[in-house]
């Protein structure tokens, strides 16, 4: 039945209260550990496809009179347009629509960024769309660049007002305390670079228009374009079968969206707008920086008395302030907490949510500040952990957690630390560090799957959804086969396409493993009980004694097995159709996500390079469906961490602003050469209080206490502070020399 | 645009010379070259490891993968780009390659672009030349270059033969004593911008 209840739903961390409607969730859950086919590593079910090239991602779409857009964009930081001709472009060889400031969202008068779109044209290529835009003509009225996000706080030019918590007597506490700390840390811009830039092809057919999309979303590009454009939601058909990355800066439309819808209204032609590897770089989002200005204070016992921050996320022209703090505020039992975040507006490319945002950069400050302290209180780092573990969320429940596991997990690896010291030569040191993880990931309601058996014995989980690439295909199959007792070949998963399936929510917030597979599971149940319900009137049996297991209708004395598939003849061109909804979470409880890494690091303390040679990563998301998929998200997120920790920096022009690490070879993500040896453990329990399901997401928490973690082992290793991200050879060079206790310079 | 493989060295008449294409297409797509016509040269430069003779038109991988070739080019070949780049960029094209300063791959109106001034010499130039960087602080972007010229001066720095020049300009070279454990970074100019 379905109820109405009034809840607060999170997403990235965000939180909001509303009305909802759920259906009941009465389905008990499974045992814990391996089943027949969830918790048992699955290859991915689309991996043949995608290796071959045969997987059609939106960047493949080509459809017939497909014409091309570009985009013009700001040259200046800050300015204005004051004029602007459009007609010397439409006169250009192949150009057929263009469109202005204004005209479309996202296309503005005002740029706030270098890089900010203003104009765009369609032709009949790119080649020539691009060609275009130096036709058009614009006068600028250039105006005042605010970059630095200090001034920017100082002098008022900010997204909204400042945030602000507290806890117990945060002065007190600090003033009783054995020993004080503060330090000030500092985290870069860092850039998405999704492997399939931001890009969509959009086509009118008569009043409907349909969107081809690279998106975490497809409800929401639906939603978001049907109210911009004044449609019926009803009209718009959002299609994402396969996408090429998207770490949360593909949760809404963009204007590359709008810009192919207009010119493609505007030509009667399907229109592409595709970002380019350089445009991606500068207007696809990114992880904002922070500046974090911390300070611990404990007792010689190693209780963590307070903990206090200002933080100030520097956000750009747009996007939305993520909780830096929130680690801060949720990972120990710290009675005395004090936090403020500032949000500063300045004149640089937009922020979007970047996998685990706020929490990737709070967790940096906070798990270095923590290590700092255990070694001025001469407390292990693991010890003191352990002393200051958070039974409850600030008074909350947790709906489960297992940190302590994880801890448990980690010792084999923090034992390691003082044979890794030892294999130090006079160039090259060695240590481990540690650092914790906390995050949401719980995801909710309302989300919806449906299945369909055939006559074949074969199923479909219809629903939909999006695979952001993370192998939600197979886990979905993997939970509709566990149900219905097949082998996970059966079943297919269909997906992606909003005119093809029920409501099914966005890919982010580690949310979709959580959201969707109890939704799957339930829709699995209900196609089980219907099948049963024949078996039992075509067999003259009970229903209640009747079961499908490995494929097969059996009986419980035995006497019945019949293969599912020979069974299902008997349906002729009829269909077993179920359904199935996301239930609702545990009310008065926190569902969260939590982890620890142990890192190996070797720092060359000739030249500040640093190498991670060693991660085990040991993680608590409730049960685990498909063990090979959560390696890969694992491995992935440690990756991505080693590349925001070590190499990756989106740099700016200090003169106009504009950003000069637009390529892959001066924006430096990690290759394959920087892997090191990756181990990734899982507590692997399920949520008793969670679904019926009990597993938690896993896309985010991988990445969060990366950075941490090497620099904890960099402080083991040399005794060096590191403070800032990038840990480039300068900063490494900082640290070292400015290292306490160390030997006057040479 | 056309791709023509001609097969023999009297039949290449203009146009823009590839091997790997790896450094000429991402010039082309940033309009830094412009070119109707791509010579695919990759039958006609002489390819191959023959004791101290590398041919041109060797990839990086079979650079990297040959037990003939000193540890120290080997670990330059291993440490550039990707895998699949240095199945395709030649040894000749990877010390052809253009600066990889981020104002002059912007089309930045820098001097080696024909302007007045150095635009990285004031700006981001954490990752230039840290020594003869007054006209140009951008520096040569091959790791192989440098283990080269580490070969040529026996690890110590000296001024570069001129055949060299043009190609790679001045590299800094350190060696820490043993044979497989080299660092090699170029550090200074470039060349001048090809012109398609």
């Amino acid at each position: 039945m379905a109820r109405l209840i009034r809840t607060e739903k999170e997403v990235e961390g965000r939180f909001e209260e509303i009305w909802l409607v759920v259906d009941e969730d009465p389905l008990q859950q499974w045992p814990a550990g391996p089943l027949e086919v969830v918790g048992r590593p699955a290859v991915r079910k689309d991996g043949l496809e995608r290796v071959r090239g045969q997987a059609p991602y939106t960047a493949d779409i080509r459809l017939p009179g497909m014409l091309h857009a570009a985009v013009l964009r700001s040259p200046y930081a800050h300015a204005r347009v004051r004029s602007i001709d459009l007609a010397p472009a439409l006169e250009q060889p192949g150009v057929r629509a263009a469109v202005g400031p204004g005209e479309v969202p996202g296309l503005d008068h005002e740029a706030g960024y270098a890089g900010a779109p203003v104009a765009a044209v369609a032709a009949e290529t790119f080649a020539q769309a691009r060609a275009a835009l130096e036709a058009i003509a614009v006068e600028w009225d250039e105006l005042d660049v605010v970059i630095d996000p200090d001034e920017a706080v100082e002098r008022g030019l900010v997204h909204g007002e400042p945030e602000r918590y507290e806890r117990g007597d945060f002065d007190r506490a600090v003033a009783e305390a054995d020993v004080v700390i503060d330090a000030t840390f500092r985290t870069q811009v860092v850039l998405h670079n999704s492997m399939e830039t931001h890009q969509s092809v959009c086509e009118w057919i008569g009043d409907r228009l349909d969107v081809y999309t690279s998106t975490q979303y497809v409800w929401g590009v639906r939603n978001e374009v049907a109210r911009e454009l004044g449609l019926s939601p009803d009209n718009v058909r959002v299609v994402c079968e396969y996408m090429g990355g998207g770490f949360g800066s593909k949760n809404s439309a963009g204007e590359y969206t709008f810009v192919a819808a207009a010119l493609s209204r505007a030509t009667g032609r399907p229109v592409r707008c595709a970002l380019t590897r350089r445009e991606e770089n500068v207007a696809a989002g990114n992880r904002n920086a922070t500046i974090q200005r911390l300070t611990a204070a404990g007792r010689t016992d190693g209780t963590i008395v307070a903990l206090g921050g200002e933080f100030v996320n520097a956000l750009g022209w747009g996007g939305w302030s993520a909780s830096t703090e929130g680690p801060m505020k949720m990972l120990y039992a710290c009675e005395n907490v004090r936090t403020v975040r500032h949000t500063a507006k300045i004149n640089t490319p937009p922020m979007k949510a970047f996998r685990a945002p706020g929490f990737v950069e709070g967790t940096f400050g906070l798990e270095c500040l923590i290590d700092e302290l255990a070694s001025r209180l001469d407390v292990d780092p693991l010890e003191l952990r352990r002393k200051n573990y958070a039974s409850s969320n600030d008074g909350t429940p947790f709906s489960s957690k297992n940190l302590e596991e994880c801890y448990r997990l980690a010792q084999k690896h923090w034992d390691r630390r003082h044979e890794v010291r030892a294999r130090s030569d006079e160039r090259w040191k060695r240590g481990v560090g540690m650092a914790s993880q906390i995050w949401y990931g719980g995801g909710g309601p309302p989300s919806y799957a449906w299945t369909r058996v055939t006559s074949d014995g074969r199923i479909a989980v219809v629903t939909a959804m999006q695979d952001i690439g993370t192998g939600t295909r197979t886990a979905m199959a993997q939970i509709a086969a566990e149900e219905l007792g097949v082998a996970l070949d059966r079943v297919e998963v269909m997906l992606g396409d909003t005119s093809r399936g029920p409501f099914a929510t966005l890919s982010a917030g580690s949310s979709t493993t959580p959201s969707m597979g109890p939704a799957v599971r339930a829709a699995a149940a209900d196609a089980k009980r219907q099948i049963l319900e024949i078996a039992a009137q075509r067999y003259d049996l009970e229903e209640r004694v009747l079961d499908i297991s490995d494929g097969r209708i059996v009986s419980a004395d035995g006497n019945l097995s019949v293969a599912l598939e020979d069974f299902l003849e008997l349906l002729g061109a009829a269909q077993i159709l179920g359904k199935g909804a996301r239930g609702p979470n545990p009310t008065g409880m926190s569902v969260l996500t939590f982890g620890v890494h142990v890192v190996e690091a070797a720092v060359d303390v000739d030249t500040g390079e640093v190498r991670v040679e060693r991660v085990a990563a040991i993680h608590d998301v409730g049960r685990i469906v498909n063990p090979l998929g959560a390696e890969s998200q694992v491995e992935g997120g440690v990756i991505q961490g080693i590349g925001h920790t070590l190499s990756e920096q989106r740099l700016l022009d200090p003169e106009t602003g504009r950003v000069l690490t637009t390529s892959l070879d001066a924006y430096r993500l990690p290759t394959i050469a920087d892997v090191p040896e990756i181990v990734c453990e899982f507590v692997d329990r399920p949520d008793e209080h969670l679904t019926n399901l009990g597993s938690k997401g896993l896309g985010e928490p991988p990445i969060v206490p990366i950075a941490a973690a090497i620099a904890n082992a960099i402080r083991d290793a040399t005794g060096a502070d590191v403070h800032e991200l990038p840990v480039s050879r300068e900063e490494m060079l900082r640290a070292l020399k400015e290292r306490r206790g160390a030997p006057a310079a040479v | 645009m056309e791709l023509l493989r001609p097969s023999s060295l009297a039949e290449v008449d203009g146009g823009l010379i590839v091997h790997g294409a790896t450094e000429v297409v991402p010039l082309l797509r940033d309009g830094i070259l412009q070119a109707e016509t791509l010579v695919d040269v990759r039958d006609l430069v002489p390819s191959g490891i023959e004791g101290h003779r590398i041919g041109a038109g060797t990839t990086l991988a079979a650079v990297e993968a040959s037990a003939d070739v000193p540890e120290a080019l080997r670990e330059a070949c291993r440490l550039a780009a990707s895998p699949q780049l240095r199945h395709m960029g030649s040894l000749g094209g990877n010390l052809l390659q253009s600066t990889r300063c981020w104002y002059w791959r912007l089309r930045y109106p820098c001097r080696l672009h024909g302007g007045e001034r150095c635009h990285a010499a004031d700006g981001e130039h954490r990752e230039h030349a840290i020594f003869a960087n007054d006209f140009c602080a951008s520096a040569h972007p091959s790791d192989v270059a440098a283990a080269l010229l580490a070969y040529a001066q026996g690890g110590k720095l000296e001024p570069v033969p001129d055949g060299l020049t043009a190609a790679t300009g001045v590299a800094a070279c350190r060696s820490t004593g043993e044979p497989s454990r080299w660092s090699c970074r170029t550090v200074t100019a470039a060349s001048p911008p090809r012109s398609g």
